[in-house]
């Protein structure tokens, strides 16, 4: 609500960790990463008092993310690489040189490709969720998704499946 | 996975073959984010920040977009909605109006049904209703809300039935999220002008101005005289503001166009009584506001759409309503027909 903001407060402390690891696999880039988390969390507050009335506040969340991350893509420089260094935060659980792999894998691929297969693999989600969160047909995800598997798998080559024992 | 999650329908085998390159990515964007320390507050503080800035562009737009959209001054939008009269009439005797136009009898407002759709075809039509006896021609309008202001901006040419040079009318309305915005009266203002603040009955607050328009960033009236508006705000307690303009000149890039009236093509009497009127309470009523694509209701939101040109009366009107950065209001530049919505 505009004149009490606790409850996006609590909204946005308890997702935003989520939504931007979901955005950093999208776009590949920290900051980018950060800047769209945040515009996806100020549309939410802007149409708070309607957004949490959302029978499922999450999926709408992570629809506003991918939706701003296409939109994003569209409007930049289709040259415009961000996949560099990543901050320390990104911490030492992986190597980083695998974390890279991916992401330049990742970046080889059409935002769209991009965004089926982090909503597939990454959030778990089914053909028709993905459909729906993109706002397309089931059949176009199944495309893309049999598209994009096949491009990444050309581009990683065995590396992919280094991720598995990582 | 089950059938409806394979992706590689249509393909038989192929499932089977890429099957460990799936479980292999699963894999890998897990082990990728794992130990990623997102900057939760910082993510929280700019979100909240931008939201707020969005709120109030919202509320600046709901206020300035159609006094804005007036002197859009090369912004060659609404601007199409008479571009194709940008030389024309130039006398002051009632000019035949051009096909299209519609007729305005003298007759009582009828509202809307309460299903009526808040767009901007049902405004217009409540619009033409209401204003005195003339035409109405090179009709524009939102063919839907706007995303971002939850608004309607719809305007036209009004040629009045008295002869006289007909005027441009702007109106723009919609949800503001501030309860009552700051309405207010410059302290300073120029012969000629005026301002008048009241608050009705139900608690709206209502102002009503006369004053020059410009000059605009580039420049004004280059073919003489100044263009004079009047305007009428309603800021209505259930945060629905509705504003509407009339100039003394037919054409809004009236940096082209010299006024051909004296006085806009509307009193301040007939906008109050307009902004004031009934009729418009199917459209801004409680609940009247459908779902923006901002704001989700129930389930996950729908896809967005294609651009799509506006729905109008008149071809000539199927442009943009660009305001320009610098236009009165400081309202940035923004795409009122055209523009799918913003997102999700």
């Amino acid at each position: 609500m505009s004149s009490d903001p606790d409850e996006f407060l609590e909204f946005a402390t308890a997702r935003s960790g989520q939504l931007f690891r979901t955005a950093w696999l999208l776009c590949g880039d920290w900051h980018l990463a950060e800047d769209l988390v945040q515009i996806t969390l100020g549309k939410l507050y802007r149409s708070w008092r309607r957004v949490r009335l959302a029978d499922n506040l999450d999926a709408y969340a992570r629809t506003v993310l991918v939706r701003s991350y296409l939109s994003h893509r569209r409007l930049r420089s289709s040259t415009e690489q961000p996949y560099g260094t990543l901050p320390d935060t990104a911490g030492p659980d992986i190597d980083p040189a695998l974390r890279l792999t991916l992401l330049k894998g990742l970046a080889a691929l059409p935002p769209k490709d991009r965004a089926v297969l982090v909503l597939r693999y990454w959030e778990d989600m089914s053909v028709e969720q993905t459909a729906r969160q993109m706002g397309c047909s089931a059949g176009a995800v199944r495309n893309r998704s049999l598209r994009a598997l096949e491009k990444l798998r050309g581009i990683l080559g065995g590396e992919l499946h280094m991720f598995a024992a990582a | 996975m089950s059938p409806e999650q394979d992706p590689h329908d249509g393909r038989p085998g192929a499932a089977d073959e890429s099957a460990p390159n799936e479980i292999a990515l699963k894999h890998a964007m897990h082990a990728a984010t794992r130990g990623l320390h997102p900057p939760t507050a910082d993510l929280v503080r700019g979100g909240l920040e931008r939201g707020r800035r969005m709120r109030a562009v919202r509320r600046v737009q709901i206020a300035g977009a159609a006094l804005a959209v007036a002197v859009a001054a090369g912004s060659g939008a609404l601007i199409a909605t008479t571009g194709s009269h940008a030389s024309g009439p130039t006398g002051t005797a009632h000019q035949p109006p051009p096909s299209g136009r519609e007729s305005v009898p003298p007759t009582s407002p009828t509202p809307l049904p309460p299903s009526a759709p808040l767009a901007g075809s049902a405004a217009m039509k409540v619009l033409t209703l209401l204003l005195p006896p003339g035409d109405v021609t090179d009709r524009a309008f939102d063919k839907q809300p706007d995303n971002v202001t939850r608004s309607v901006t719809i305007s036209a040419r009004f040629w009045p039935v008295d002869g006289s040079a007909p005027g441009y009318v702007a109106m723009t309305f919609g949800e503001d999220a501030a309860p009552i915005p700051n309405l207010a009266c410059r302290q300073d203002a120029p012969v000629g002008e005026s301002c008048e603040l009241r608050t009705l009955p139900d608690g709206s607050r209502l102002r009503l101005t006369k004053e020059y328009m410009g000059p605009t960033p580039q420049g004004f009236t280059p073919a003489g005289g100044e263009v004079m508006v009047a305007t009428a705000t309603l800021a209505r307690p259930d945060n629905m503001m509705i504003y509407i303009l009339a100039a003394n000149s037919p054409n809004p890039q009236a940096y082209k166009v010299s006024p051909q009236r004296v006085d806009p093509v509307l009193s301040v009497a007939q906008l109050e009584a307009i902004v004031t009127s009934p009729a418009w309470e199917p459209l801004t009523g409680p609940g009247a506001l459908p779902d923006d694509p901002a704001g989700v209701p129930t389930s996950t939101p729908s896809p967005p759409t294609t651009s799509a040109p506006p729905e109008t009366a008149d071809k000539s009107a199927g442009k943009n309503l660009d305001v320009p950065t610098g236009a009165p209001g400081g309202v940035a530049s923004r795409s009122v027909t055209t523009s799918p919505p913003e997102v999700p």
